[in-house]
Protein backbone atom coordinates (compact mmCIF):
# COMPACT_ATOMS: atom_id res chain seq x y z
CA UNK A 1 0.00 0.00 0.00
CA UNK A 2 1.11 3.24 -1.06
CA UNK A 3 1.52 6.40 0.91
CA UNK A 4 0.30 9.76 -0.13
CA UNK A 5 3.23 11.49 -2.51
CA UNK A 6 5.01 7.82 -2.50
CA UNK A 7 6.99 8.88 -5.10
CA UNK A 8 10.80 9.05 -3.49
CA UNK A 9 13.68 10.37 -5.19
CA UNK A 10 14.57 7.15 -6.51
CA UNK A 11 11.58 6.63 -8.66
CA UNK A 12 10.57 3.74 -6.56
CA UNK A 13 6.83 3.83 -5.22
CA UNK A 14 7.38 0.00 -3.83
CA UNK A 15 8.97 1.26 -0.07
CA UNK A 16 7.54 -1.81 1.77
CA UNK A 17 9.07 -4.31 -0.89
CA UNK A 18 12.30 -2.30 -1.18
CA UNK A 19 12.06 -2.29 2.42
CA UNK A 20 11.46 -6.07 3.18
CA UNK A 21 14.69 -6.65 0.61
CA UNK A 22 16.87 -4.37 2.18
CA UNK A 23 16.24 -5.93 5.62
CA UNK A 24 17.09 -9.53 3.73
CA UNK A 25 20.64 -7.92 2.11
CA UNK A 26 21.40 -6.66 5.57
CA UNK A 27 20.72 -9.66 7.17
CA UNK A 28 22.31 -11.79 4.71
CA UNK A 29 25.43 -9.53 5.40
CA UNK A 30 25.34 -10.38 8.88
CA UNK A 31 25.04 -13.85 8.56
CA UNK A 32 28.19 -14.16 6.56
CA UNK A 33 30.15 -11.65 8.71
CA UNK A 34 29.01 -14.14 11.59
CA UNK A 35 29.83 -17.70 9.64
CA UNK A 36 33.38 -15.70 9.34
CA UNK A 37 34.25 -15.11 12.93
CA UNK A 38 32.30 -18.46 14.28
CA UNK A 39 33.16 -21.01 11.27
CA UNK A 40 36.54 -19.68 9.58
CA UNK A 41 37.44 -17.91 6.13
CA UNK A 42 37.58 -21.84 4.53
CA UNK A 43 34.37 -22.64 5.58
CA UNK A 44 32.30 -19.53 4.75
CA UNK A 45 34.02 -19.33 1.67
CA UNK A 46 32.75 -23.27 0.70
CA UNK A 47 29.41 -22.05 1.84
CA UNK A 48 29.42 -19.24 -0.40
CA UNK A 49 31.01 -21.28 -3.39
CA UNK A 50 27.86 -23.62 -2.97
CA UNK A 51 25.62 -21.19 -2.92
CA UNK A 52 26.78 -19.38 -6.64
CA UNK A 53 26.95 -22.95 -7.89
CA UNK A 54 22.92 -23.66 -6.86
CA UNK A 55 22.32 -20.33 -7.55
CA UNK A 56 23.66 -20.26 -10.94
CA UNK A 57 21.64 -23.14 -11.82
CA UNK A 58 18.32 -22.34 -10.08
CA UNK A 59 18.74 -18.45 -11.97
CA UNK A 60 19.56 -21.01 -15.27
CA UNK A 61 16.59 -23.23 -14.81
CA UNK A 62 14.46 -19.64 -14.40
CA UNK A 63 15.50 -18.14 -17.70
CA UNK A 64 14.96 -20.95 -19.52
CA UNK A 65 11.51 -20.90 -18.58
CA UNK A 66 11.27 -23.68 -16.36
CA UNK A 67 9.33 -23.46 -12.46
CA UNK A 68 11.31 -23.31 -9.63
CA UNK A 69 8.72 -23.36 -6.46
CA UNK A 70 10.60 -21.57 -3.97
CA UNK A 71 13.08 -20.02 -5.98
CA UNK A 72 10.41 -18.17 -8.00
CA UNK A 73 8.75 -17.32 -4.85
CA UNK A 74 11.79 -15.69 -3.19
CA UNK A 75 12.51 -13.99 -6.00
CA UNK A 76 8.78 -12.60 -6.12
CA UNK A 77 8.99 -11.32 -2.89
CA UNK A 78 12.83 -10.00 -2.51
CA UNK A 79 14.34 -9.61 -5.85
CA UNK A 80 13.51 -6.87 -8.76
CA UNK A 81 12.42 -7.19 -12.26
CA UNK A 82 15.10 -7.45 -14.34
CA UNK A 83 16.74 -9.71 -17.40
CA UNK A 84 18.54 -12.33 -15.31
CA UNK A 85 16.32 -13.40 -12.45
CA UNK A 86 17.71 -13.19 -8.92
CA UNK A 87 21.02 -10.85 -10.46
CA UNK A 88 20.83 -8.65 -7.45
CA UNK A 89 21.32 -11.36 -5.14
CA UNK A 90 23.93 -13.29 -6.89
CA UNK A 91 25.66 -10.11 -7.28
CA UNK A 92 25.87 -10.01 -3.76
CA UNK A 93 27.16 -13.02 -3.01
CA UNK A 94 29.82 -12.45 -5.53
CA UNK A 95 30.35 -9.72 -3.78
CA UNK A 96 30.77 -10.75 -0.55
CA UNK A 97 33.17 -13.76 -1.67
CA UNK A 98 35.22 -11.31 -3.55
CA UNK A 99 35.87 -9.40 -0.37
CA UNK A 100 36.46 -12.14 1.39
CA UNK A 101 39.25 -13.77 -1.13
CA UNK A 102 41.28 -10.62 -1.96
CA UNK A 103 41.00 -8.42 1.71
CA UNK A 104 44.19 -8.67 2.73
CA UNK A 105 43.17 -9.33 6.19
CA UNK A 106 40.36 -10.49 7.83
CA UNK A 107 39.64 -7.18 9.38
CA UNK A 108 39.04 -5.43 6.95
CA UNK A 109 36.87 -8.28 4.96
CA UNK A 110 34.68 -8.20 7.93
CA UNK A 111 34.62 -4.77 8.04
CA UNK A 112 33.77 -4.01 3.99
CA UNK A 113 30.97 -6.66 4.43
CA UNK A 114 29.67 -5.11 7.04
CA UNK A 115 29.85 -1.50 5.20
CA UNK A 116 28.21 -3.40 2.29
CA UNK A 117 25.30 -5.24 4.27
CA UNK A 118 24.48 -2.15 6.72
CA UNK A 119 25.71 0.59 4.56
CA UNK A 120 24.20 0.10 1.62
CA UNK A 121 21.15 -2.02 3.00
CA UNK A 122 20.06 1.05 5.18
CA UNK A 123 21.42 3.59 2.97
CA UNK A 124 18.52 2.68 0.61
CA UNK A 125 15.56 2.22 3.50
CA UNK A 126 16.57 5.93 4.38
CA UNK A 127 17.18 7.01 0.81
CA UNK A 128 13.93 6.31 -0.39
CA UNK A 129 12.34 8.20 1.76
CA UNK A 130 14.72 11.24 1.11
CA UNK A 131 14.00 14.59 -0.26
CA UNK A 132 17.21 16.59 -1.10
CA UNK A 133 18.81 14.91 -4.32
CA UNK A 134 22.77 14.80 -5.06
CA UNK A 135 23.34 16.87 -7.41
CA UNK A 136 25.23 14.70 -9.73
CA UNK A 137 22.61 11.79 -9.29
CA UNK A 138 19.06 12.59 -8.44
CA UNK A 139 18.20 9.06 -8.26
CA UNK A 140 20.07 9.54 -4.59
CA UNK A 141 19.12 11.69 -1.75
CA UNK A 142 21.82 13.47 0.63
CA UNK A 143 19.97 11.37 3.29
CA UNK A 144 20.52 8.20 1.58
CA UNK A 145 23.97 9.05 1.58
CA UNK A 146 24.20 10.38 5.08
CA UNK A 147 22.40 7.03 6.47
CA UNK A 148 24.97 4.58 4.57
CA UNK A 149 28.33 7.06 6.10
CA UNK A 150 26.82 6.30 9.39
CA UNK A 151 25.63 2.60 9.14
CA UNK A 152 28.98 1.42 7.70
CA UNK A 153 31.21 3.63 10.30
CA UNK A 154 29.58 2.11 12.99
CA UNK A 155 29.63 -1.58 11.99
CA UNK A 156 33.32 -1.45 10.63
CA UNK A 157 35.36 1.33 13.42
CA UNK A 158 34.84 -1.96 15.91
CA UNK A 159 36.82 -3.90 13.77
CA UNK A 160 39.18 -1.74 11.87
CA UNK A 161 39.00 2.21 13.87
CA UNK A 162 38.68 4.97 12.40
CA UNK A 163 39.78 4.16 8.71
CA UNK A 164 36.62 2.62 8.88
CA UNK A 165 34.72 5.93 9.09
CA UNK A 166 37.14 6.74 5.94
CA UNK A 167 36.17 3.95 4.22
CA UNK A 168 32.64 4.57 4.61
CA UNK A 169 32.78 7.86 3.73
CA UNK A 170 34.29 6.91 0.26
CA UNK A 171 32.31 3.97 -0.57
CA UNK A 172 29.06 6.03 0.39
CA UNK A 173 30.61 8.39 -2.43
CA UNK A 174 30.99 5.38 -5.01
CA UNK A 175 27.94 4.33 -4.35
CA UNK A 176 26.49 7.76 -5.29
CA UNK A 177 27.91 7.61 -8.75
CA UNK A 178 25.80 7.60 -11.74
CA UNK A 179 27.41 4.33 -13.08
CA UNK A 180 24.45 1.94 -13.43
CA UNK A 181 26.44 -1.02 -12.14
CA UNK A 182 25.06 -2.86 -9.38
CA UNK A 183 25.78 -1.96 -5.62
CA UNK A 184 26.59 -5.41 -4.82
CA UNK A 185 29.79 -5.80 -7.21
CA UNK A 186 30.38 -1.87 -7.08
CA UNK A 187 30.87 -1.41 -3.30
CA UNK A 188 33.54 -4.68 -3.22
CA UNK A 189 35.59 -4.02 -6.04
CA UNK A 190 35.50 -0.07 -4.83
CA UNK A 191 36.83 -1.29 -1.23
CA UNK A 192 39.28 -4.06 -2.56
CA UNK A 193 41.14 -1.23 -4.68
CA UNK A 194 40.97 1.63 -1.91
CA UNK A 195 42.33 -1.15 0.65
CA UNK A 196 45.50 -1.57 -1.62
CA UNK A 197 45.88 2.41 -2.03
CA UNK A 198 45.06 3.19 1.67
CA UNK A 199 45.59 -0.26 4.03
CA UNK B 1 41.77 -42.29 -8.35
CA UNK B 2 44.54 -42.90 -11.41
CA UNK B 3 41.74 -41.32 -13.41
CA UNK B 4 41.01 -37.90 -11.74
CA UNK B 5 45.07 -38.06 -11.78
CA UNK B 6 45.10 -38.28 -15.23
CA UNK B 7 42.47 -35.95 -15.87
CA UNK B 8 43.90 -33.48 -13.45
CA UNK B 9 47.35 -33.61 -15.76
CA UNK B 10 45.73 -33.16 -18.95
CA UNK B 11 43.58 -29.50 -17.08
CA UNK B 12 47.58 -28.63 -16.31
CA UNK B 13 49.18 -29.27 -18.98
CA UNK B 14 46.61 -29.00 -21.93
CA UNK B 15 44.92 -25.79 -20.23
CA UNK B 16 44.88 -23.21 -23.54
CA UNK B 17 43.76 -26.16 -25.30
CA UNK B 18 40.92 -26.40 -23.09
CA UNK B 19 39.96 -23.24 -22.65
CA UNK B 20 39.96 -22.90 -26.71
CA UNK B 21 37.71 -25.85 -27.39
CA UNK B 22 35.75 -24.37 -24.08
CA UNK B 23 35.18 -20.82 -25.98
CA UNK B 24 34.48 -23.02 -29.16
CA UNK B 25 31.71 -24.35 -27.48
CA UNK B 26 30.88 -21.22 -25.78
CA UNK B 27 30.57 -19.09 -29.03
CA UNK B 28 27.84 -21.63 -30.35
CA UNK B 29 25.84 -21.75 -27.09
CA UNK B 30 25.85 -18.79 -24.84
CA UNK B 31 23.67 -15.23 -25.37
CA UNK B 32 26.72 -13.12 -24.75
CA UNK B 33 29.64 -14.55 -26.98
CA UNK B 34 31.59 -10.76 -27.25
CA UNK B 35 31.34 -10.30 -23.18
CA UNK B 36 32.95 -13.97 -22.86
CA UNK B 37 35.98 -14.04 -25.29
CA UNK B 38 36.53 -10.24 -23.96
CA UNK B 39 36.02 -11.66 -20.41
CA UNK B 40 39.14 -14.28 -21.16
CA UNK B 41 40.97 -12.49 -22.60
CA UNK B 42 40.73 -10.00 -19.47
CA UNK B 43 41.59 -12.90 -16.89
CA UNK B 44 44.34 -14.30 -19.18
CA UNK B 45 46.08 -10.87 -18.70
CA UNK B 46 44.91 -9.63 -15.56
CA UNK B 47 45.39 -13.10 -13.58
CA UNK B 48 49.42 -12.56 -13.74
CA UNK B 49 49.70 -9.12 -12.64
CA UNK B 50 46.73 -9.91 -9.71
CA UNK B 51 49.63 -12.87 -8.79
CA UNK B 52 52.43 -10.95 -8.62
CA UNK B 53 50.97 -8.10 -7.00
CA UNK B 54 49.26 -10.37 -4.22
CA UNK B 55 52.32 -12.24 -4.11
CA UNK B 56 50.67 -15.66 -2.18
CA UNK B 57 52.52 -18.99 -2.23
CA UNK B 58 51.65 -22.20 -3.67
CA UNK B 59 51.03 -24.83 -1.14
CA UNK B 60 53.27 -27.19 -3.08
CA UNK B 61 56.04 -24.19 -3.21
CA UNK B 62 58.75 -26.10 -1.11
CA UNK B 63 58.06 -29.50 -3.07
CA UNK B 64 59.67 -30.05 -7.22
CA UNK B 65 57.21 -30.07 -10.14
CA UNK B 66 55.40 -27.11 -8.94
CA UNK B 67 54.29 -24.59 -11.16
CA UNK B 68 56.87 -21.44 -10.61
CA UNK B 69 53.85 -18.91 -10.80
CA UNK B 70 51.92 -17.62 -7.54
CA UNK B 71 49.17 -19.07 -6.22
CA UNK B 72 46.54 -16.37 -5.90
CA UNK B 73 43.77 -15.99 -7.79
CA UNK B 74 43.72 -19.79 -9.41
CA UNK B 75 44.06 -18.75 -13.00
CA UNK B 76 42.52 -22.68 -14.06
CA UNK B 77 39.54 -21.68 -11.64
CA UNK B 78 39.09 -18.44 -12.82
CA UNK B 79 39.10 -19.25 -16.84
CA UNK B 80 36.81 -22.04 -16.15
CA UNK B 81 33.79 -19.95 -14.03
CA UNK B 82 34.02 -17.40 -16.73
CA UNK B 83 32.67 -20.01 -19.18
CA UNK B 84 29.73 -20.55 -15.93
CA UNK B 85 29.06 -16.92 -15.93
CA UNK B 86 29.24 -16.73 -19.43
CA UNK B 87 26.29 -19.88 -19.83
CA UNK B 88 23.84 -18.84 -16.96
CA UNK B 89 20.68 -18.70 -19.11
CA UNK B 90 21.82 -21.29 -21.39
CA UNK B 91 21.23 -24.93 -21.44
CA UNK B 92 25.18 -25.19 -21.73
CA UNK B 93 25.34 -24.86 -18.16
CA UNK B 94 25.05 -27.73 -17.49
CA UNK B 95 28.23 -28.81 -19.19
CA UNK B 96 29.87 -26.05 -17.88
CA UNK B 97 29.15 -25.69 -14.41
CA UNK B 98 30.27 -29.25 -13.73
CA UNK B 99 33.22 -28.37 -15.80
CA UNK B 100 34.59 -25.86 -14.01
CA UNK B 101 33.63 -27.35 -10.06
CA UNK B 102 35.66 -30.67 -12.17
CA UNK B 103 38.45 -28.18 -13.22
CA UNK B 104 38.69 -26.03 -9.75
CA UNK B 105 38.89 -29.90 -7.78
CA UNK B 106 41.81 -30.99 -9.68
CA UNK B 107 43.63 -27.75 -8.91
CA UNK B 108 43.16 -28.83 -5.07
CA UNK B 109 43.56 -32.90 -5.95
CA UNK B 110 46.90 -31.78 -7.15
CA UNK B 111 48.39 -29.66 -4.44
CA UNK B 112 49.18 -26.68 -6.40
CA UNK B 113 46.40 -24.25 -4.71
CA UNK B 114 44.68 -24.06 -1.62
CA UNK B 115 40.58 -23.51 -1.28
CA UNK B 116 41.09 -19.69 -1.06
CA UNK B 117 43.19 -19.43 -4.19
CA UNK B 118 40.65 -21.65 -5.64
CA UNK B 119 38.06 -19.43 -4.24
CA UNK B 120 39.73 -16.16 -5.33
CA UNK B 121 40.12 -17.51 -8.52
CA UNK B 122 36.07 -18.16 -9.21
CA UNK B 123 35.63 -14.62 -7.48
CA UNK B 124 37.90 -13.19 -9.74
CA UNK B 125 35.99 -14.78 -12.28
CA UNK B 126 32.92 -13.69 -12.18
CA UNK B 127 33.55 -9.78 -11.01
CA UNK B 128 35.41 -9.48 -14.29
CA UNK B 129 32.75 -11.01 -16.40
CA UNK B 130 30.12 -9.01 -15.11
CA UNK B 131 32.33 -5.82 -15.29
CA UNK B 132 33.09 -6.43 -18.60
CA UNK B 133 29.53 -7.18 -19.42
CA UNK B 134 29.00 -3.85 -18.10
CA UNK B 135 31.43 -2.03 -19.94
CA UNK B 136 30.36 -3.50 -22.93
CA UNK B 137 27.06 -2.45 -22.55
CA UNK B 138 27.91 1.16 -21.54
CA UNK B 139 30.30 1.21 -24.86
CA UNK B 140 27.64 -0.20 -27.22
CA UNK B 141 25.28 2.21 -26.11
CA UNK B 142 27.67 5.25 -26.53
CA UNK B 143 29.05 4.16 -30.00
CA UNK B 144 26.01 1.94 -31.39
CA UNK B 145 28.11 -1.04 -31.37
CA UNK B 146 26.09 -4.52 -31.93
CA UNK B 147 29.23 -6.59 -32.13
CA UNK B 148 32.98 -6.97 -31.86
CA UNK B 149 33.37 -6.96 -35.43
CA UNK B 150 31.92 -3.80 -35.58
CA UNK B 151 34.24 -2.23 -32.70
CA UNK B 152 37.33 -3.37 -35.04
CA UNK B 153 38.53 0.19 -36.68
CA UNK B 154 38.97 -0.24 -39.78
CA UNK B 155 41.68 1.13 -42.57
CA UNK B 156 41.07 4.28 -44.87
CA UNK B 157 38.84 3.73 -47.25
CA UNK B 158 37.24 0.33 -45.55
Amino acid sequence: MKKHGARSAAGNGDWMGEDWRQAVHVLFGACVMVAFVLLGKTLTILGLLAMLCVAVLFISRSMLGRKNPLFDLLLEKFERRVVMPGKGAFMYVVGALFLLTFSRSPEFALAALGILAFGDGVSTMVGLRGKRKLAWNPKKTVEGTAAFIAAGAIVSFPLIGLVGVVYSVLLALVETLPLELDDNLLIPVAAVLLNLVIK
Amino acid sequence: MDWLYALAMVFNDQYMLIVAIGAAIALLTVRKKEVLLLALLAVYFLTPVVKDFYAVERPCADNGGCPNSYGFPSTHAAAAFVFVAAGIGSAIILFFLPAAVLIAYTRLYLGVHTIDQVAGGVAFAFVVYFLVEWLWERLSERFGIKSLWQAIPRGVGA
